[in-house]
């Protein structure tokens, strides 16, 4: 496996993640005794430039105004759609070229996860890459440039999400139409 | 998280209406109603508190970033001790005969930083020798294997100690040797006071060092989840390194200041070891933060029983106590679901 | 590879020697490899190597853990006394095996079966703890195998012993008296000087401590019931363990109680150290009585000036052997020997050295039975006596005063002594006294 044309197969995964390649785990693995300025802050924990980590900061808190608001509160102590957010801005912080991210509608409402996967749209929009693994299949392809389905293992198909959207396989395997 | 653990929907009143509270506001009213009747108490309760503390300290930052119940902390201490006196054995010959009054302020000084200084070396080496080597093998049973690795390492300090430098106590009789200072009527001793200031600056700054360092956050963040901090781009080991690092030099720095106390020899950490594990035990394991506040409360119950019981009870009554808080609280005065070196 | 040749070949023959040596002294007792080996044993051996026989002494002492001083003055001294006679009694040659007690009793007895049962000691000698004592007795009693002059000394040894003279008898002798016997120094020494007019108590308070062991126990209710009977009241008595270093508490409910003299003793050094320097920390000006504190050779670099004025009871090295002694002993171990352990050990293992002497003249042969005898016959009964020791001018043996020795001027007696600047100075009894109490200014 190369990013960049480097070799990360082997590499330890704090290495990984300083080259440039963020991740958000389907677990979060938030830190919960931090407030969430901290458990951002470690997200940045790679970052000697303090400018950076600022403007890095103001952009989380401005894709999730939530985040601000409950700045100081513990991230042990939050509902699970703010756990979400925090765990993307965490991983926004070192400014990765690709993010990835891991189910991020698992467990969340709706509305939270309308929310969710429209700030990933955002960070995109900005220019990060986002490599997205979920089982809500619908919201997904609504928002992606590109899709691939994988049945056993392997690539069955691929496509925008919009042409996936209307294919007759995927309506009758995933959206039940 | 279910909602009672949600802080901003609990009641303020309830909020601090709790067990741990309630305890901590008794022991307070106590201590200082009996400051009346006795000073002493008050300022013994400080002074052996901030002894404990210092050594909680560290057992407890083993054990809430590696876990890692670390039973050869007692000869980190052991080892401090020694090398302080191997150090200021000479330097005491020369600021003895000299007449200046800084020097023997200052005498003290290059042995217990050395002894820091070696502490530090002596649990690095420990990490990259004996626990990076069992990481690499296997995490299975962690918290058991690595009690086994420590107790097993205590024993061969403690017997390399004797072999090489013999079962004779090193000891002195004071660091400074100058006239008791008198502080609300209480005559106390220089070495206590001075003792009393090492381990309060030691401990505001490793307490600034945990919250406000990007370092010492990271250390946090490794204690709560390990994968996470691996997404930020912690190094795993290198917070490893550290911080058995750090709580081998709190160690060696407790046992190189109390050197006029406890003489050094092969079990000298013995005793302070145990307190230690009272401290960590009643406060929950791996809460640094508790664990300072824990080192009071025990210096706290350890006076108190030695002055209105019997001396014979001093070991007794914070067992007791301990008991009697894991009945109510079974993990721990400051333990709690969160699990994390420093709670905000 | 011709070092690792070499390196084996060395080995090989080394291991040849070993064999021939063991064959050589043609015993049939198995040779177990002991830990402890005696000094010079093939050496000695050698010239007279046909009429030699062996037989094992065992030395008891708490060589390591918190004793683990005073255990190495001990074997120090005893290893002195038999080097004096090159481990060789008759035509026996003598091999030591060190028990360890660790200064826990059940390790004590633990380590003293073992060294019959697997070493095949056939007597011992040589001792410090009481609680160690009490619990060697049992093993002693049930091997039949007679030790001598241990140290330890509170009086439960004395209930055990009459309790059941014929089976504990085996624990032939204490080194030292019950508490009892000695601590009216100290109450004399207290009393005389109040009736000087040189210690002017504003209160009758005495404050008490002792480790938590039989000593302790014993010597604090040695000197309760005795200051009670001349018109002291005990307002404070604690007992603590041998890791016990913070006494602030205490000492703060001391100078609550107003107490004018404290009074007490821990075979623990740094514990007696520790309390030394609180007690002058605090400002207390009460006479202190720190029973033992000179126990160990090198105490005052642990108390400094703290010790100044305080009261113990330690015999010195008065006579010019008793200095050359002292002299000997720490240019071979490089420590300064205390007169109670190393001192006392030294003239008991010199004693116990006549002891096997007798036995072998009266029996004519050395085994765990003649050797007691000698104590049934001759200790007992005060025939046999040691009069050539460093320390007490006469140790003896009375039907009345077992299996204590006979306590009095001319026999074994403890002077009591102030310290100044490390050195004491005789205080009592009045007729060998250097100088006069002082109260601490």
């Amino acid at each position: 496996m190369t990013f960049k044309g480097q070799d990360i197969t082997k590499l330890p995964p704090h290495l990984i993640s300083q080259l440039g390649i963020g991740y958000v785990s389907e677990s979060l693995n938030l830190f919960p005794a931090m407030s969430i300025y901290e458990n951002l802050l470690v997200g940045a924990h790679t970052v000697k430039d303090k400018a950076k980590v600022k403007s890095q900061m103001d952009l989380v808190f401005e894709l999730f105004p939530r985040l601000l608001e409950r700045r100081d509160q513990l991230a042990g102590t939050m509902s699970g759609g703010e756990r979400k957010m925090l765990a993307i801005g965490r991983g926004m912080m070192p400014a990765p070229t690709l993010m990835l991210v891991d189910e991020p509608s698992l467990g969340l409402a709706p509305i939270p996860t309308l929310a969710t996967f429209d700030a990933l749209k955002q960070l995109s929009a900005r220019g990060t890459t986002i490599l997205l693994v979920e089982q809500n299949v619908n919201t997904t392809l609504r928002i992606v440039d590109r899709a691939y389905v994988l049945e056993q293992g392997a690539v069955a198909l691929e496509g925008t999400g919009e042409q996936l959207l209307h294919d007759s396989h995927v309506q009758e395997a995933y959206l039940g139409v | 998280m279910t909602a009672a653990t949600n802080l901003r929907q609990v009641p303020l009143l309830r909020r601090y209406l709790t067990f741990t509270w309630i305890t901590l506001g008794l022991a307070a009213v106590i201590l200082v109603l009996s400051a009346f009747n006795s000073p002493s108490l008050l300022v013994n309760t400080l002074v052996s508190g901030g002894m404990w503390a210092m050594m909680a300290g560290g057992l407890a930052l083993v054990f809430g970033v590696m876990n890692i119940p670390n039973f050869a902390h007692g000869e980190l201490f052991m080892l401090g001790s020694l090398t302080a006196s191997l150090v200021y054995g000479p330097i005491r010959e020369l600021t003895l005969s000299s007449k200046s009054d800084v020097l023997k302020w200052l005498g003290p000084f290059p042995g217990i930083l050395v002894a820091c200084a070696v502490g530090f070396v002596a649990g690095i080496i420990l990490e990259g020798s004996v626990f990076r080597q069992l990481r690499k093998r296997s995490r299975e049973s962690w918290v058991m294997n690595t009690f086994l690795l420590t107790a097993g390492v205590s024993v061969i300090m403690q017997n390399t100690d004797m072999l090489v430098f013999g079962n004779f106590p090193r000891g002195i009789s004071r660091y400074w040797d100058f006239k008791p200072i008198n502080i609300l009527g209480v005559t106390l001793a220089v070495d206590r006071l001075m003792v009393f200031v090492i381990a309060m600056v030691v401990i505001a700054a490793f307490a600034l060092f945990l919250q406000k360092t990007r370092t010492g956050r990271a250390m946090r963040a490794v204690s709560m989840d390990e994968t996470g901090a691996q997404m930020a781009g912690i190094s795993l080991n290198g917070v490893y390194r550290l911080t058995l690092g750090l709580s081998s030099a709190l160690a060696a720095l407790a046992g190189a200041s109390l050197l006029w106390l406890l003489p050094a020899t092969p079990t000298v950490g013995q005793a302070p070891l145990l307190v230690a594990w009272y401290v960590v035990i009643l406060a929950g394991l791996g809460n640094v933060q508790g664990a300072i506040i824990g080192g009071f409360l025990v210096a706290m119950i350890q006076q108190f029983t030695a002055y209105y019981v019997s001396l014979d009870w001093v070991d007794v009554v914070p067992t007791a106590f301990i008991i009697l808080v894991l009945l109510f609280k079974p993990s721990g005065l400051f333990g709690s679901e969160v699990k994390g070196v420093w709670e905000q | 590879m011709s070092i690792g040749i070499r390196r084996s070949l060395t080995l090989a023959a080394a291991l040849a020697l070993m064999v021939s040596a063991c064959s050589g002294s043609a015993t049939p007792a198995p040779t177990a490899v002991a830990p402890t080996v005696g000094p010079s044993t093939g050496a000695s051996a050698a010239p007279t190597a046909a009429a030699t026989q062996e037989i094992k002494i065992g030395i008891s002492g708490p060589f390591t853990g918190g004793n683990a001083l005073t255990g190495t003055e001990i074997k120090n001294a005893v290893t002195m006394a038999f080097d004096a006679v090159n481990w060789t009694v008759g035509n026996y040659h003598i091999t030591p095996v060190y028990i360890d007690d660790q200064s826990d009793p059940a390790k004590g007895a633990a380590a003293y079966e073992q060294a019959i049962v697997s070493q095949k000691i056939i007597a011992g000698v040589s001792g410090w703890h009481s609680s160690v004592a009490v619990a060697q007795m049992e093993i002693t009693a049930k091997y039949k195998v007679p030790h001598f002059f241990a140290l330890g000394a509170a009086d439960t040894i004395n209930e055990k012993w009459a309790s059941d003279k014929a089976k504990y008898g085996y624990w032939t002798s204490k080194g030292w008296p019950v508490p009892d016997k000695l601590v009216v120094g100290y109450v004399e020494t207290l009393n005389n000087a109040v009736a000087a007019g040189d210690f002017k108590p504003t209160t009758k308070n005495v404050a008490l401590f002792g480790e938590d062991t039989d000593w302790g126990r014993t010597v604090v209710k040695a000197l309760k019931s005795q200051l009670a009977a001349t018109g002291w009241t005990a307002t404070d008595e604690d007992y603590f363990g041998q890791a016990q270093t913070d006494f602030t508490g205490v000492i703060a409910r001391y100078k609550n109680h107003d107490v004018a003299v404290i009074a007490g003793t821990t075979t623990f050094p740094d514990s007696l150290s520790a309390f030394i320097k609180q007690i002058d920390d605090a400002g207390l000006k009460s006479v202190v009585v720190a029973d033992g504190l000179g126990w160990l050779g090198d105490w005052y670099k642990l108390t400094g000036s703290s010790s100044d004025y305080v009261i113990d009871q330690i015999p010195g090295w008065t006579t010019d052997a008793a200095k050359k002694f002292a002299t000997d002993y720490q240019a071979k171990f490089g420590a300064m020997p205390s007169p109670s352990a190393a001192g006392l050990s030294y003239d008991y293992a010199n004693f116990f050295i006549k002891i096997l002497q007798t036995a072998l003249a009266d029996s004519g042969d050395l085994t765990s039975a003649s050797i007691y005898k000698v104590a049934q016959d001759k200790l007992w009964t005060g025939q046999l006596k040691y009069t050539a020791g460093i320390i007490m001018p006469s140790y003896d043996y009375a039907a009345d005063s077992l299996p204590d020795m006979v306590v009095g001027s001319g026999h074994f007696t403890f002077p009591v002594i102030q310290y100044h600047g490390g050195e004491g100075t005789v205080i009592w009894p009045g007729d060998i006294a250097k100088g006069k109490f002082e109260l601490k200014p």
